[in-house]
C-alpha cells in the first residue's frame, strides 16, 4: 500500500514539475526577445555586440539612447542630430497615436452603425451585405494600393491625416462591422421589441437600450481596430511622408546605410511597442472575450 | 514742387550724386562679390575661397517650404537646413529614408501623374539618373548651373559627371563623392606575417583565409554585399577583371567570361567561409562598420564613409590600428595595377523635380549644400569626401586620411564615366539590375545556382524589363 | 386583432409604414459605411481588375495604359519563375499555419488546467500579437543576425553548432527562420480563442468520460476536440488567409532576397521594385480569387455545423 501511494504522490510531483516547466518555457518564449530587444537599449552598441557574441558581460548600462530620444534638448553622448533623430520620434508617436485613434473611432462608429441594420432588419439585400462584409475582408491590400494612392493624390490628400485615416477606415471597418453583427444579434430581441411597441424610435432603442449591451463588443473592436492602425506597414509607406509619419515606417526605414544604430533603432521599437500593448495588456479580457464571442457562438 | 521742367542745379547734383555712389557701390559689389577664379593646383587642388551665394535669387513668391527627400544625413543636413532659412527665410520639411526607399517614392510621386510633385528636391544618385531624367520627372539643371557662383564644375571632383548626365545635360549634383575602399586592421595583419595589404581580388581571398580565425571569433573579411550594394561591388569587380556591364548599344555584356571570373571571386570567397555572415543580410552597412570596431573581422572593403566610425573616439574602441587602401585590382590586368576605383563615380547629391511649384528655390538648396561653409560642416562631423577642391587648402581636411586616398582614386585611376557609362542602363532600368544581381548572386554565391545560370538570369530580367521600357537597340 | 375582415388592411398598412421607416433607418446607418468601403476598396480592386487587361507604363503622365487583352494573365499562366514561388509559398504557409495551431493548442492546454501565476501567463501571451510586426521583425532580426545573433552564440556555447548558422541569408534556411518569426507573432490569438473554447466545454463531459475510467489522452480526443471542431475550422481558414497575406514581417527581415520570395511578396517586388504595375495587379487578383475559391471549398467540404 504505502510505496504504490509513494509512487504515485512521486509521480504527480513530477508531473508537476514538468507542468511548470513547461509554463517557464512559454513565458521565455514571449519574453525573451523582448528582454533581448531591451537589453540592447540599454548598452553602447560596442558593449552589445560583445555581449551578443561572446558573452561579455558589460560594465555600464547607458539610458542615453531614451534620453536622447524622449528629451532631446537633454546633451548626451549619442547626438544624432535632429531630423534623422529625436524630434522626429516624439512626432512621429504624435502622429501615430492621432491616426490610430481616429482610425478606431471612426471605425466603431461607421463599422457598429452599420452592423445594426444587418443584424436587426430585415431588408432584402442584408445577405449580399453581409457576404460583401465577408468578402471585402480578404481583399489583398496591395492589389488596392496603387489605385487608392492616385485616388487620394488627385483629391490632393497625400501626406495628411485623412488620406491615411481614410483608406485605414475603409479597410478596418467590414471586420468590425462582421464582428458588432455577431453581438448584435446576442442580445436579446425582445427588449428592443418592447421598446418600439412602447414608443421609442428606431435611434433611442440603439442608443439607449443596445449599444450599451453590446458595450463589450464596442471595446473589443476598439481595441482591436487601435492596435492594427498602430501597427499598420504597407499603406504607410505610400500614402505618408513627411507630414504625417507612422511609426511604422520610422521603424522600418530607421536602418540606413551609413550607421546601422542598433541600440537607438531598438530603442525607438520599445518606445513604439509600448502602447499597443500597454492598451491590449489592461483591456485583455474584453478584446479576447469580443473576439471569441461571435465565433464560439458558431 | 516738380512742376517746373528747369533741371536746377540741386537736381543735377543730386542725379550725378546718385549715379556715382551708384557706380562705386556697384564697383565694390563687383569686387568683393565676384567668385574668385579657380586656379588649379598641385594634387589638382584649387586655391579659391570667396564666392557669392545669394547670386541671383529667385524672384517671384517665395514658398513657406520645400519639401526634400533625401538619405540621412544627419546632422550636415540640419546644418544645410537652418542656413537656408537664415539665409532666405523659407523652412525646409525633410523626408527621410533610404537609398531604395528614395527610389520607391519617386515611383510613387512619378506614377500619380498630378500637377505637381510632393517633392521639391529628391534624392540624386548614379541609378536615378536615367531612371528618372529620361522620363523627364527630374530636371536638367544645366541653365541653373550655369547662373550659379557657388556649384563650379571646375571646381568638383571625381567623375560623378558623367553618371549624371543624359543626353547631354546634367539630371543631378553631387554632395560629396565617395568610393569604396579597403580598410584593414594592422595588428591583425602583422600577426598574420603581412608587411603590406592586399592589392589584388586574389591577394584579399589569401590574407582572408590567413587572417580568419574562427577561434577568436575573427572572420577574415566583411564587405557590404546586401541588397543594392552587391551590385556597386559586383560593376567594380568586373571592371577590374577588363569587363563591361553594358555594350556600347545597350545590350548586356555582363554574361561573358569577364562577367564569370568576377562572380566567382564573390563565389569563392562566400565558400572559403571567411566573410562576415552578415555581409548578405538586408542593410548590413552600417553592422559592417560595428563589427570591425569590435575587432570581429580583419578587412573590409566597402563605401568609404563607413570608415568615420573607425576615426570616432566614441564608437571605435581601438583607435590607431586600421590602415587604407584604394580598390583593388585584378591580379589578371597588369596594366592598371591599383584598378579602377569608380567604374562610375558615386555620390549621394540632389536633383530638382521636373514638376516642382518652386524649382528655382530648389536648386537654391542644392547650392546651400555645396557652399564652401556647408562642405567644412560635413568635414567636421560626418567625414563624406567633398566635391568642392578648393576645401582641401583648409588644415581641416586632414582629419580624415580617406580623403586624400579617395582623391587619389577618383583623379588618377581609370573610371568608366564619361561621357557614357556603360554601368548603367541606357533606358533606366538600373533598379531591376540591382534587385536582379542581388537576388541571383546571392543564390550563386551560395550554390544554390550556378555562375553560368545566374549571370543568364539576370541577363534575361534585365533584356526583358530594357524591351518593356522601350529598348530597341 | 384576431377579427379577420375589420383589421387586417389596417394592420397591413401599419406594418407597410413602418417597414419603409425601418428601410430608411437601415439605409442611412449603412450608407456611410458601405460608401467608403465602395469608394477606397470595391472601386480600387475594379480598377485593379482593369489594369490588368492594361500594358502599364510610369511616365509623366501618370501611369500610361496600352490595352493587351489577356496577355498579362497569359505571362502569367506560363511565367516558369512563378512556379518554385507558388511551391515556396504554400510551404510557408503550412509551416505558418501549423506552427502556430501546435503552439496554441499547448498553450491553450497549459492555460486551461489551474496553477499559480496563471493570470500573469495569460496576461504576457496577448504580447507578441499585439507588438507591431515591423518591430517584431526587427527585433528577430536582432536575434537572428548570423554574425553577432545572440541565438548562433548559444548554439554554439552549447555546442549544437561550430559556426554560425546564416539564418537569414542562407536560402535553405531563410524561409524557415522567417516562418518562425511569425508563428511568434499568431500563436496567441489562437491560443486565447482555443482557450475560450476549451472553457465552453461543459465540465459534466469531462466527469462523465473521468468516471467512465478514461486515460487523459482519451478524453483528450474524444472531448476536447470534438467540441472546440468548429473553432478549429474556422481558425485554420482565417489564419491561412492571413498567412497569405504576409508582407511586413519579409519586407523587415529580407526584402525577399535568400529565397524567401512567397507570392504576396512577388506583388510587391513585381509593381514596386520593378514597376511592372500590370503584372503586379495580376499577381495580386490571382491570389485575391485563390482566396476566394479556397475559402469556397473549404465551407463547402467543412460546413461549420452545429454542436
Amino acid at each position: 500500500m504505502p510505496s504504490r501511494r509513494s509512487s504515485t504522490k512521486m509521480k504527480r510531483n513530477l508531473g508537476r514539475v514538468f507542468f511548470y516547466l513547461i509554463v517557464v518555457v512559454i513565458l521565455l518564449y514571449i519574453l525573451a526577445p523582448v528582454a533581448w530587444m531591451f537589453t540592447s537599449t540599454v548598452l553602447y552598441e560596442t558593449d552589445f555586440v560583445r555581449l551578443s557574441s561572446n558573452l561579455d558581460i558589460p560594465k555600464e548600462i547607458n539610458f542615453d539612447y531614451y534620453i536622447t530620444l524622449l528629451f532631446p534638448w537633454i546633451p548626451t553622448k549619442v547626438e544624432y542630430g535632429i531630423f534623422g533623430g529625436s524630434w522626429f520620434l516624439i512626432k512621429s508617436v504624435t502622429d501615430t497615436t492621432i491616426i490610430a485613434l481616429a482610425t478606431t473611432a471612426l471605425t466603431l462608429v461607421l463599422g457598429s452603425l452599420a452592423a445594426y441594420p444587418l443584424a436587426r432588419i430585415r431588408f432584402g439585400r442584408r445577405q449580399s451585405v453581409l457576404t460583401f462584409m465577408v468578402v471585402v475582408q480578404m481583399i489583398p491590400g496591395l492589389a488596392i494600393l496603387i489605385p487608392i494612392f492616385i485616388i487620394m493624390r488627385t483629391l490632393g490628400l497625400i501626406d495628411t491625416f485623412p488620406g491615411y485615416i481614410l483608406p485605414l477606415t475603409a479597410y478596418f471597418a467590414p471586420f468590425v462591422a462582421w464582428m458588432m453583427v455577431g453581438f448584435f444579434q446576442s442580445t436579446p430581441v425582445e427588449l428592443e421589441d418592447q421598446a418600439i411597441v412602447d414608443g421609442c424610435s428606431r435611434w433611442g432603442v440603439l442608443a439607449r437600450i443596445v449599444l450599451p449591451l453590446v458595450a463589450p463588443g464596442l471595446v473589443a473592436s476598439a481595441v482591436w481596430a487601435f492596435l492594427s492602425s498602430w501597427g499598420e506597414f504597407m499603406f504607410a509607406i505610400v500614402l505618408t511622408g513627411s507630414q504625417v509619419t507612422p511609426i511604422s515606417v520610422l521603424i522600418a526605414l530607421a536602418v540606413g546605410e551609413v550607421q546601422a544604430r542598433w541600440g537607438w533603432m531598438c530603442a525607438q521599437a520599445i518606445i513604439a511597442l509600448l502602447p499597443p500593448v500597454v492598451l491590449a495588456v489592461l483591456l485583455q479580457r474584453y478584446l479576447v472575450k469580443g473576439l471569441t464571442a461571435g465565433a464560439i457562438k458558431g | 514742387m516738380t512742376d517746373s521742367k528747369e533741371v536746377t542745379r540741386r537736381d543735377y547734383i543730386k542725379t550725378v550724386g546718385a549715379a556715382a555712389a551708384g557706380l562705386a557701390v556697384g564697383a565694390a559689389a563687383g569686387y568683393f562679390g565676384k567668385p574668385t577664379e579657380v586656379v588649379p593646383g598641385p594634387g589638382g587642388v584649387t586655391t579659391t575661397v570667396r564666392e557669392t551665394v545669394t547670386g541671383s535669387v529667385p524672384t517671384g513668391p517665395k514658398p513657406e517650404f520645400i519639401t526634400v527627400l533625401t538619405e540621412d544625413f544627419e546632422p550636415w543636413s540640419s546644418y544645410v537646413a537652418n542656413q537656408f532659412k537664415q539665409r532666405y527665410g523659407i523652412d525646409v520639411k525633410f523626408v527621410v529614408t533610404e537609398f531604395t526607399g528614395c527610389h520607391e517614392k519617386m515611383v510613387a510621386d512619378m506614377a500619380s501623374g498630378s500637377a505637381t510633385s510632393l517633392y521639391d528636391v529628391v534624392c540624386w544618385a548614379d541609378a536615378f539618373t536615367r531612371t528618372f531624367g529620361r522620363a523627364g520627372y527630374i530636371e536638367p539643371l544645366d541653365d541653373y548651373i550655369a547662373k550659379s557662383d557657388v556649384i563650379r564644375l571646375d571646381n568638383m571632383q571625381g567623375p560623378w559627371l558623367g553618371p549624371a548626365t543624359y543626353n547631354g545635360k546634367i539630371y543631378g549634383i553631387a554632395f560629396h563623392c565617395l568610393d569604396m575602399q579597403l580598410t584593414y586592421r594592422t595588428d591583425l595583419l602583422e600577426k598574420a606575417g603581412y608587411d603590406k595589404p592586399p592589392r589584388t581580388y586574389q591577394d584579399i581571398l589569401e590574407y582572408a583565409k590567413k587572417m580568419h580565425n574562427p577561434a577568436a571569433g575573427v572572420y577574415g573579411f566583411t564587405g557590404d554585399w546586401d541588397d543594392d550594394n552587391f551590385w556597386y561591388n559586383f560593376r567594380r569587380r568586373i571592371f577590374a577583371a577588363g569587363g563591361r556591364m553594358f555594350n556600347k548599344d545597350g545590350s548586356v555584356a555582363f554574361n561573358s567570361d569577364r562577367g564569370e571570373a568576377a562572380l566567382q571571386w564573390f563565389k569563392d570567397m562566400w565558400s572559403a567561409g571567411v566573410v562576415y555572415p552578415d555581409t548578405l543580410s538586408t542593410y548590413s552597412g552600417g553592422v559592417n562598420n560595428k563589427v570591425s570596431a569590435a575587432g570581429k573581422a580583419a578587412l573590409s572593403f566597402c563605401w568609404s564613409w563607413a570608415n568615420m566610425t573607425f576615426e570616432d573616439p566614441k564608437l571605435s574602441v581601438i583607435q590607431g590600428k586600421y590602415g587604407f587602401d584604394l580598390n583593388p585590382a585584378d591580379a589578371d590586368d597588369p596594366e592598371k595595377k591599383y584598378s579602377c576605383s569608380s567604374p562610375v563615380s558615386e555620390g549621394l547629391g540632389g536633383s530638382v523635380t521636373a514638376k516642382s511649384p518652386n524649382k528655382e528655390w530648389a536648386f537654391k538648396f542644392i547650392e546651400e549644400y555645396s557652399t564652401y561653409g556647408s562642405t567644412m560642416n560635413n568635414i567636421n562631423n560626418l567625414g563624406l569626401t567633398p566635391v568642392r577642391r578648393d576645401v582641401f587648402t583648409n588644415p581641416d581636411t586632414k582629419k580624415w586620411p580617406i580623403f586624400d586616398l579617395n582623391r587619389n582614386q577618383l583623379d588618377n585611376y581609370p573610371s568608366d564615366s564619361y561621357p557614357d557609362p556603360h554601368s548603367l542602363s541606357p533606358v533606366g532600368v538600373d533598379f531591376v539590375i540591382i534587385r536582379a544581381c542581388s537576388e541571383n548572386f546571392h543564390k550563386a554565391m551560395q550554390g544554390a545556382m550556378s555562375v553560368k545560370d545566374a549571370l543568364s538570369t539576370v541577363e534575361g530580367i534585365v533584356t526583358d524589363a530594357q524591351k518593356k521600357a522601350g529598348w530597341t537597340g | 386583432m384576431t377579427h379577420n375582415g375589420a383589421k387586417a388592411p389596417s394592420a397591413k398598412k401599419k406594418r407597410t409604414r413602418i417597414e419603409r421607416r425601418d428601410l430608411l433607418f437601415a439605409l442611412l446607418l449603412l450608407a456611410p459605411c458601405l460608401c467608403l468601403i465602395l469608394v477606397l476598396e470595391s472601386f480600387p480592386i475594379i480598377f485593379s481588375l482593369f489594369l490588368t487587361f492594361q500594358n502599364v507604363q510610369v511616365g509623366m503622365k501618370g501611369l500610361s495604359l496600352q490595352f493587351v487583352g489577356l496577355g498579362n494573365w497569359e505571362h502569367m499562366f506560363s511565367d516558369q519563375a512563378l512556379i518554385p514561388i507558388v511551391i515556396r509559398t504554400l510551404y510557408f504557409t503550412s509551416l505558418d499555419v501549423g506552427l502556430s495551431f501546435l503552439i496554441g493548442l499547448c498553450v491553450a492546454l497549459v492555460l486551461n488546467e489551474e496553477f499559480r501565476g496563471k493570470r500573469f501567463v495569460q496576461v504576457a501571451l496577448i504580447i507578441p500579437w499585439a507588438i507591431p510586426v515591423v518591430v517584431s521583425g526587427r527585433m528577430f532580426g536582432l536575434i537572428f543576425s548570423a554574425g553577432f545573433g545572440i541565438l548562433n552564440t548559444l548554439l554554439i556555447k552549447i555546442g549544437l553548432i561550430n559556426v554560425g548558422l546564416r539564418w537569414l541569408t542562407d536560402t535553405n534556411l531563410s524561409i524557415n527562420t522567417v516562418a518562425l518569426a511569425q508563428v511568434w507573432t499568431h500563436f496567441p490569438l489562437l491560443a486565447l480563442f482555443f482557450l475560450a473554447a476549451f472553457e465552453t466545454i461543459s465540465e459534466e463531459l469531462y466527469d462523465a468520460a473521468k468516471i467512465d475510467g478514461t486515460s487523459r489522452w482519451q478524453r483528450f480526443r474524444h472531448v476536447t476536440i470534438p467540441s472546440v471542431r468548429n473553432i478549429i475550422l474556422m481558425m485554420l481558414i482565417i489564419t491561412t488567409i492571413a498567412s497569405f497575406k504576409v508582407f511586413d514581417m519579409i519586407y523587415i527581415m529580407t526584402m525577399g532576397y535568400a529565397d524567401t520570395m512567397v507570392w504576396y511578396f512577388n506583388v510587391f517586388v513585381q509593381s514596386f521594385k520593378y514597376l511592372y504595375f500590370d503584372y503586379g495587379a495580376t499577381l495580386a487578383y490571382a491570389l485575391f480569387a485563390a482566396i476566394l475559391l479556397l475559402t469556397a471549398i473549404y465551407l463547402r467540404l467543412f460546413p461549420l455545423r452545429e454542436q
